[in-house]
Order: structure tokens, then sequence, then C-alpha cells
């Protein structure tokens, strides 16, 4: 039983992967400022971690003497002014409290460690054309993986990589990273990103090329899969995203990715738009399909994808979160999720974040009947 | 008669405005976003005679614009110099047919500028484009992000009229 808890845990815990595309309502429509990554998640720039102490958590928990660039100051490593340019180090710990089947005999809650890692960062030239990010974390074993025996190792890597900027404008990016498609959303159990396989553990080994233009940015990601994976497993293959800036602070963007392993040959497409709505409110909108074709056995199939989110921020500091998605895994079956519910982000001094989510899951089936799943999760995020 | 001369009487004094009007600056950043300062404490008088607009002055307070963010607030204050010069003043402002021109002192610089403006209904809405330079502003970066020197401004100022 508990292993089914800590396997559901694992499918429903957001956030492992810390990108915040809800930030462009803050005036922020790409990721480069505050990540290295340029496409969101990972490590955060000496700029992101500033923002997140001065923008993004509330001021109201600080003592009344401090100014905001002492509070600045404090958002590097252990609360300290960084001393050089070049070497930087992070760690970060994410736990969630999670009740599931709320309200049912079978309520249960669980702890869970969704993420405990350490990041490192190497930078150099000028405006830091060239960095190196290196991560290590913890590993929670999937039931599936414990079931078999597989799997065993208790640390991962998720992103290792170096990046150059050759102009500023364009920069080439070679190794472990997420594939360059759709919105990086925190959530990594949102449909859109379980479709195309994009969760938390998909990152795959590549080349991305990666563009930022007078109002346009986008990635050009070639891939041959991770390749601490197993040979068979990997897909290989290459993605795209590409986003246009409308107006000031709004962004209309189209991704597609084609890859292949031994067993399944993959084919997503999407549309999306982040929108501003001033002030650090945003909404994100997704749409998408993905093609499964199977090699050398049956079982294809098309699945369909959407997702809106809608973020308002109230106050600095706090963000009302509304959440609802669309699913049907195979376009033959007659089978429909759909998942919603609001939550809470709330950022009571720099360096933590605590989230409370409210989930219903429905699934529409003429041939079957199943009872609606609520959970709610509460999460803490806490970095150095 | 009595309202006729009333009438004329109108036609012949200027209407002056004394509301306070706004002023928003779109900045860009490098490697990219952007944000919006934004005043409400816009001071001073627009007159309107006979389709020119004029004003002896507007100012406006540099410690009173919000950005979304209170660390940017501090910067945007201490980078226009506000220490040294806390208002900027627009005066001489003559503006007719759409386009207008004035005298612009900030950080302690004064420049002519000339903009172009709409007349909507009761809202004169002048929009212009400075450069930081021009002003002896240096060059803005913080960890990394860099601002643009040269910044969009859109400037709302009531004026009734009748």
């Amino acid at each position: 039983m508990m292993r089914a808890v800590l396997a559901i845990a694992m499918l429903m815990a957001p956030g492992l992967a810390s990108a915040y595309p809800q930030f462009i309502g803050h005036g922020y429509p790409s990721c480069m400022n505050c990540h290295y990554n340029p496409m969101g998640n990972g490590p955060l720039t000496d700029y992101g971690r500033a923002v997140g102490a001065d923008g993004i958590a509330s001021g109201a928990l600080y003592p009344k003497s401090w100014s905001e660039e002492k509070v600045a100051d404090l958002s590097g490593f252990l609360f300290r002014t960084p001393v050089q340019k070049h070497f930087r180090v992070q760690a970060n710990y994410r736990g969630m409290e999670m009740v599931s089947s709320v309200g049912t005999p079978s309520e249960r809650w669980s702890w869970i460690h969704m993420q405990a890692g350490g990041q490192l960062i190497l930078k150099f030239l000028e405006n830091d054309r060239l960095t190196f990010v290196g991560e290590v974390g913890y590993n929670p074993s999937s039931n599936s993986a414990k079931a078999t025996g597989q799997d065993k190792r208790k640390l991962r890597t998720r992103e290792h990589y170096v990046g150059f900027r050759i102009t500023p404008e364009v920069g080439v990016y070679a190794g472990l990273m997420d594939k360059a498609y759709g919105i990086r959303v925190a959530e990594h159990i949102a449909f859109s990103r379980i479709l195309p396989e994009m969760t938390q553990n998909d990152q795959t080994h590549g080349v991305m090329i990666h563009g930022l233009f007078e109002g346009w940015e986008g990635a050009l990601h070639g891939f041959v899969g991770n390749l601490l994976q197993a040979k068979d497993l990997r897909q290989v293959g290459a993605s795209a995203q590409i986003e246009r800036q409308l107006f000031t602070d709004h962004r209309l963007g189209m991704s597609l990715l084609s890859s292949k392993n031994d067993y399944v040959k993959m084919l997503s497409y999407s549309l999306h738009t982040r929108l501003s709505l001033s002030e650090g409110s945003a909404l994100l909108l997704e749409a998408g399909q993905t093609e499964r074709i199977s090699l050398g056995s049956r079982g294809d199939r098309i699945g369909r994808y959407a997702l809106l989110q809608t973020y308002t921020r109230p106050v600095r500091g706090l963000y009302c979160l509304t959440n609802i998605e669309y699913m049907k895994s195979d376009l033959s079956s007659a089978a429909t999720t759909v998942r919603w519910g609001p939550g809470i982000q709330y950022f009571p001094v720099q360096k933590l974040e605590l989230r409370t989510d409210l989930y219903q899951t429905r699934t529409f089936n003429p041939n079957a009947s199943t009872q609606d799943g609520w959970t709610i999760l509460f999460q803490t995020n806490v970095w150095l | 008669m009595k309202k006729t001369f009333l009438n004329l009487i109108l036609l012949l004094v200027p209407i002056q405005s004394f509301a306070e009007g706004s002023i928003q600056i779109a900045v860009k950043l490098t490697p990219a976003g952007s944000f919006v300062a934004k005043s409400e404490r816009l001071k001073g008088d627009l007159t309107r005679n006979q389709g020119e607009i004029s004003s002896q002055k507007l100012s406006v307070s540099l410690d009173s614009f919000k950005t979304g963010m209170s660390l940017r607030d501090e910067h945007f204050c201490k980078h226009l110099g506000c220490e040294s010069q806390p208002k900027a003043v627009l005066s001489g402002l003559k503006a007719s047919g759409g386009k207008g021109t004035g005298s612009l002192e900030l950080n302690g610089v004064k420049r002519d500028i000339s903009f172009n403006y709409e007349d909507k209904d009761s809202m004169i809405v002048a929009k212009f484009e400075l450069n930081s330079t021009d002003f002896k502003m240096p060059h803005a970066k913080y960890l990394g992000v860099e601002v643009s020197d040269v910044v969009s401004v859109e400037v709302r100022v009531p004026a009734p009229k009748k």
C-alpha cells in the first residue's frame, strides 16, 4: 500500500523542476535573465536570486531596518554576497505532504522527499558567456523500479551542460538538459508534460542552439537520449520551440518534437501562449498532440492535451493559481480525463516557497464509471 | 445677451488644467525582458489657447515611480539622479497640431526635447523617446542584466477643452 501511495505521490508531485514561466507577469518573458539555462529550469543566476529575494518573496517578514539592497545582498549562497564571479554553488530541497483519497475511508497522509540536490556553476568571459552547469540530486525510486528491483541509484544528475553565447543573441548548449518543447511549467505531472514525455526524468544529452532576437526567441535541440539509460531506451531525435513576442510582455509559441528508440517513434506538436496580466499575474495556455507509433508491435496511439493556468498576485509574495487540464491519451478510446483545482503559492521570505494545491481528477467514459479523485498537496521548497 | 457675452469671455480666456497627470517609462532589459516605471504624481498645468497647448512647468518626483519591484524602484530613482535633483522638470512646453517641444531638466542636465501628442477628449497623451546618456547617466547594469539607454516615455495630462 505504501508503495502505491509513493507511486501516486511521485506522479502527483508538482515542481521538481523549478521553472516558473508565469513570471512573464513580472516583465520577464524570457527565462534567460534568471536561469543559466536559457529555456528555464535549473540553477538561478545572481540576478534571478536577487529577483527572487526582492521581487518574488514577500517583504513583510523582513526586519524593517533592512533595505531592499540588503535583502538582495543576502540572496547569494548561504545568505552571502558572492566575492568572486567565476564559481557558484547552490543547493535545494523540496518535500511534500500529500493527502490522497481525500474524504474517503482510505484517506492517507504521507511526507515525500521530492528533491534534494546541489548545483555547481562555473562561469567565465565577459557577461558570463561561457558557463558550465552541473547538478546532482537525490533520486526517489519509483514504484515500478522498486517492484522490478531496478533503478537502485540513489543519486541522479538531471542537468550537466556547457553553454557558450557566441553573441548576446545566439548561444550553443551541449550536455544533459530538458528538451526544448512547450511551456516548461513547474508541475511535471501536467498532462502537457506527460504526453510528450517531458517529465522530471526525461532529460536528454544533446546540443541546443538558442536564439533571442527582437521580438523572437527559440531553440533547436538535437539529442541522442540520456546516455545513462540503456541504449535501446534512448529517445534519439530533435525538437524545436519558437516564441513570438506580442506587444510588450505576451508570447505566442509553437513546438515540435520528433524522436524514436528501438520500441517507439514519437511525434509531438503544440501551440502555446503566455500572457502577462501585469503586476505578477499571468495566464498560460498550451494545447498539443502526441503521436506514438509502436515499432514491431501494435499499440499506435494519438493523444491530445490542453493546459490552462492562471496566476494572480494579490500582494507581493503571494500567488493564487488555477490549474485546468484536459487529456485524451488515446483518441480511439472513449476515456477523457480532466483535472482541475486551485492552489496557493507563498514566498514568505527569500529562499522559501510554500505551496498548497487541491486537485480533482475526473475521467469521463461512457463505458465505465470511476470515482473522482481528490488530492491535496502541501509543498515546501527551500534553496540556499 | 448676457449668455453671448459669457461665451465670448470663455473663448478668449485660456483654459487651464491643474489635475495630476501620469507618466509611464518603458524600459528594455538585456538579455531579455522589460519593465514599466509608472508615476501618478505628475504636477503642473496645461493651458489651451486657440488650438495651442502650453505649460510653464510640469514636474514629477523621481521617487514616486513604481516599477513593480521595490529594489528596482530604488535603483531607478538613484539612476535618474534623485539624490541630487529629486524632480524631473519640463518647462516651456509648447504644442500644436500633434507636435510639441519643451525643455527637460533631469539629473542636473537641461535639454530640449520634442514629442508627438494626441488630444484625446480631455486628456493630452504625449509620447517621446529619451536617451539617458544625453542626461549624463551612466549605462545601467545590475548582476549581469543591462538596461537599455533609450527609453520610451508616455505622459498623460488632463486638459479639459472647456
